[in-house]
């Protein structure tokens, strides 16, 4: 449950509303250790590559980074630890 | 059968694993170089709003395993295709994930983002652009100092600090001990921000922040 006090907002990490769930969602596509990124999306039995989920259900900020951006290979190199 | 990682823990944190995992799967540990890595099996999804679900379930389980103990989580969705090519990876990398772990022992993260909400309308009687910017430039650096007041006023429950400024908006990152979250939130309740600043503070978080060592 989130609680206000003088415009600051103290959010709980809870899905329970629409903020609350685009915080989770930065979160587990935007934070943490990366090996490669890809993912197939198998639509009426057919199985898509789909290269641009993060755009869908990302953050706007990251979302903006990716427009215009080239086609991502499916499997990307090995990277160090990475943060947000 | 492809796996989905979840996260990295340290092997002597001897984390008792959630029974079930995304898709309702069994969650599996693999062990190299002192680390262990949580996994579990994983089909291709169907459309986007099972994405949707997986991507929160995955979230539940990495803030289970966040209460136990100190976790490094990968990025929803990490596939690969076997056991052997995530060792391959802990392998590689044990020795950053080694002393990240041990850096960020006990902790977690909480965020606290600032954002310029709309000037107040009285405001709003700029006679040219270089009056605009102006105070644009000063409603900025306010949004500034109060990323300052807020990092001295939660310094006696935090160990690090980072923050990163955006346009109208700057986030910042408390990496605060795990026992003192209440404290640190009920720092936050106390504060007086001007009427067209607004704070969101959320987590805990795993410490994805501050992984890396600060330059």
């Amino acid at each position: 449950m989130a609680e206000s006090f003088n415009n600051v907002l103290i959010a709980s990490n809870e899905p329970a509303d629409d903020v609350s769930l685009l915080d989770v969602l930065d979160h587990v596509l935007n934070a943490g250790v990366v090996i490669r990124g890809s993912l197939v999306i198998s639509i009426a039995g057919v199985d898509l590559i789909y290269l641009g989920l993060d755009v869908i259900l990302t953050s706007v900020e990251t979302a903006l980074k990716h427009v215009g951006a080239p086609p991502q290979p499916a499997k990307l190199p090995q990277n160090s630890p990475k943060a947000k | 059968m492809p796996l989905l990682a979840y996260c990295i823990v340290k092997q002597e944190a001897a984390v008792t694993l959630p029974s079930s995992g995304v898709q309702q799967a069994k969650i599996q540990s693999v062990s190299e170089s002192g680390l262990v890595a949580l996994t579990s099996e994983y089909h291709p999804l169907e459309g986007a709003d099972v994405a949707k679900a997986s991507a929160l379930a995955f979230n539940e389980i990495l803030q289970e395993l966040l209460q136990r103990t100190t976790i490094i989580p990968f990025r929803f969705p990490t596939i690969v295709d076997s056991e052997s090519e995530l060792i391959a990876f802990l392998r590689e990398h044990s020795e950053e994930y080694r002393k990240a772990l041990d850096r960020l022992w006990d902790a977690v993260q909480i965020e606290i983002n600032l954002r310029l909400g709309d000037p107040p309308p009285e405001s709003n009687t700029e006679r040219s652009g270089t009056e605009y910017l102006t105070k644009r430039h000063m409603r900025r650096r306010r949004l500034v100092e109060i990323a300052s007041l807020f990092r001295e006023r939660s310094a006696s429950h935090s160990r690090e600090w980072r923050q990163r400024e955006g346009g109208n908006s700057i986030r910042c990152f408390a990496l605060v001990p795990r026992t003192e979250t209440t404290e640190f939130l009920e720092k936050m309740k106390g504060f007086q921000l001007p009427q067209d600043i607004y704070a969101r503070i959320t987590g805990p978080w795993p410490a994805t922040e501050f992984l890396k060592e600060k330059e």
